[in-house]
């Protein structure tokens, strides 16, 4: 069994398709039996390819220089063909065993130079001719290395895989991935999640010893990979796999249809997103909105803060992709914790409890009005609104407030265009926000809860914690009683509420949530279907006194009993 | 088997070596061709070039397979029409 990180979730099971995306010209390393036509296959691809590649060349030369030169090109596509040159290749692969570029390039020169040793200085000139074709191959070979040749229904083993190798095949192409390397944040990661591919990665050097064309068992979700299993689990895996899809074409389903509870009530269910990229997937996955853009990835790993312009940008394509829908941008959110170079923040003892979100901000008012800078210059390309993170009380949001009016000014003063619809609110994640969330409401268009932080603020606990985790509750009612506070709050003032922390994905919360008035749910877009169908299967009047009936209990335990009961 | 020798009256470069190569591919026939003792599969272009046979070589050409004559008949036709 070999273990890595669980990137995308699922069951998959599917014969092993190893794969290396640069086959060095030095390849050395023989190949096994079942990789051998694999190889084959990779070079009749790659023919494949350059034949359609010379015959547009040969159309357009035709065009423009007339048969003559036209006849040229005609030799190129007669040597794709010619059993000296790809056949001996392919001859050489099957009894040595090698990798195909290094032996294509080998009997390509092998050809050219005995053509260099012609008396005819003509004939000598075709030796060109050969290196070229075989070159045009070579490109070919390494560059469209083999993913086109993988069989479908393949568990893909690599060391890496490129998000552009990746985005060419066609959907539902892979059965599964596995990966030496790779994080669950990177581009990778979040591709196979968006396309549903099972994948797990740093798996380690322990890919290396899958052999091609084993049978993988894949447990996306555990995170494990098994080997030829026997007879009996793989069928246990097979049922799970037919499970899933069943459970996933009755989700795409919901896709078309509206957030609606059973009496009509509609609610927004967004995506949580932290990357302009992620909008479209959030898009396909049915978002009516971002209900949070998580802006760090901008300022993280880098040497300078993000420009002006860099960030407009990248709000601006956001807006874009989700146009008409809103897009709710979280200004920067990060503390001790991840510290930025270009800003010097010391270590602290107890970071979350730190100088962080909106109190970092007031130590850098250049820093942070750059970045409402851009906002407002974005707010003019879409529905665009506003948050700011950590809040705990009322001289923080003026601070904001007149930061924004100074950006306004400073954008007037340049002659830059922005928006002049932009939305703005809170994050209320800590208990002083929320307990006075009736006197904040006022100063704000909205609040959006963020379950995460403001549930480790209440009940006391470090979530990573080994220790403590386990009181660690989103659904304790202490934690809702304090959403009905910031509902309550918001409501009385004419300002809506959202919700972007983890809670607002959970399907068995929906009920409650919406109970207690949520206007808008915002998660991760996987999550998306499954909260519809929740909300769909909902009555409001029911989800009220639900909601009520919860906060009465006495912790998470019962309250998770509780609504698994309904 | 058939195998006949001829005169080449240009010499076997691109296109002609081309056109005799095309040839024999389509013949459906083992078709080799030699100079100087050296024979090479006729249907491989490159194979061919490799010959290096000049104008006024003599090649031969042999023929195997199901309609052997014909097809060496066609080709002698194909090698005198290339002048």
């Amino acid at each position: 069994m070999i273990k890595g990180k669980a990137v995308s979730g699922g069951i998959a099971v599917g014969p092993a398709a190893v794969w290396r995306q640069r086959a060095p010209l030095a390849d050395q390393r023989k190949l096994a039996e079942a990789e051998v036509e694999q190889e084959v296959a990779r070079v009749e691809a790659a023919v494949a390819a350059a034949r359609s590649e010379l015959t547009a060349m040969r159309e357009e030369t035709a065009h423009r220089l007339g048969e003559q030169a036209a006849a040229i090109v005609d030799a190129h596509l007669m040597m794709l063909d010619d059993p000296a040159l790809v056949g001996e290749a392919v001859e050489r692969v099957r009894r040595e065993r090698l990798a195909a570029p290094g032996l294509l390039a080998q009997v390509g020169e092998e050809v050219a130079q005995v053509l260099d040793t012609l008396e005819d200085p003509y004939l000598r000139e075709r030796a060109a001719d050969v290196r070229d074709v075989t070159g045009r191959l070579l490109r070919h070979l390494t560059h469209s290395g083999g993913l086109e040749s993988v069989a479908a229904g393949s568990v893909l083993v690599a060391d890496d895989l490129p998000p552009s190798e990746l985005l060419r095949l066609p959907a539902g192409h892979l059965a599964g991935i596995v990966l030496s390397g790779g994080g669950t944040t990177s581009h990778t990661a979040i591709l196979t999640r968006s396309m549903g591919i099972p994948a797990i990665m740093g798996a380690g050097e322990a890919i290396h010893q899958i052999p091609a064309g084993a049978t993988l068992a894949m447990d996306a979700d555990a995170g494990t990979v098994l080997i030829n299993p026997d007879a009996d689990l793989l069928a246990e895996y097979r049922e799970r796999m037919a499970a899933q899809a069943r459970e996933r074409a009755e989700l795409a389903q919901l896709r078309q249809l509206p957030a609606e509870t059973q009496d009509g009530t509609r609610v927004l269910l967004a995506a949580n997103i932290g990357s302009a990229p992620e909008a479209e997937a959030a898009r396909e996955a049915g978002a009516e909105g971002v209900g949070l853009f998580r802006t760090e990835f901008l300022f993280l790993e880098r040497q300078e803060p993000p420009s002006e312009e860099e960030q407009y940008k990248v709000y601006k394509a956001a807006l874009e992709a989700m146009a008409p829908h809103s897009v709710l941008i979280r200004t920067l959110d990060i503390g001790g914790d991840k510290p930025l170079p270009f800003l010097g923040v010391p270590a602290e003892e107890n970071p979350f409890l730190g100088w962080r979100g909106v109190r970092l901000c007031q130590g850098f008012p250049e820093l942070f009005r750059t970045q409402l800078r851009a906002i407002l210059r974005a707010a003019a390309h879409g529905r665009a609104q506003m948050m700011v993170p950590m809040v705990a009380t009322r001289s923080e949001i003026l601070w904001v407030r007149e930061q924004l009016d100074l950006a306004r000014e400073e954008l007037k003063v340049a002659g830059t265009p922005f928006g002049t619809e932009l939305q703005f609110g809170i994050m209320v994640e800590t208990p002083a926000a929320a307990v006075m969330a009736d006197e904040l409401a006022p100063l704000v268009d909205f609040f959006s809860i963020g379950t995460n932080d403001l549930t480790q603020y209440t009940m006391a606990v470090d979530r990573l914690n080994a220790k403590v985790a386990g009181l660690y509750d989103h659904l304790h009612p202490a934690v809702l009683r304090l959403v009905k506070l910031v509902v309550e709050g918001a409501h009385r003032h004419g300002r809506w509420v959202g919700m972007c922390g983890e809670l607002a994905g959970v399907p068995l919360a929906t009920p409650v949530l919406l109970g207690l008035g949520l206007d808008e749910l915002s998660m991760s877009a996987p999550r998306l279907a499954r909260v519809k169908k929740a909300v769909r299967s909902l009555d409001m009047a029911k989800a009220r006194s639900l909601a009520e009936a919860a906060l009465q209990l006495a912790d998470g335990e019962a309250v998770r009993t509780f609504l698994a009961k309904q | 088997m058939a195998e006949f020798q001829v005169t080449l009256p240009v010499a076997l470069h691109a296109r002609p070596a081309a056109l005799l190569a095309s040839a024999a591919g389509k013949s459906g026939a083992t078709v080799k061709v030699g100079l100087n003792g050296r024979f090479v599969e006729a249907k491989s272009l490159l194979s061919v070039l490799s010959l290096g046979a000049s104008a006024g070589s003599t090649v031969t050409i042999q023929v195997e397979g199901e309609r052997a004559e014909a097809v060496a008949e066609e080709i002698a036709t194909l090698i005198r029409n290339l002048a």
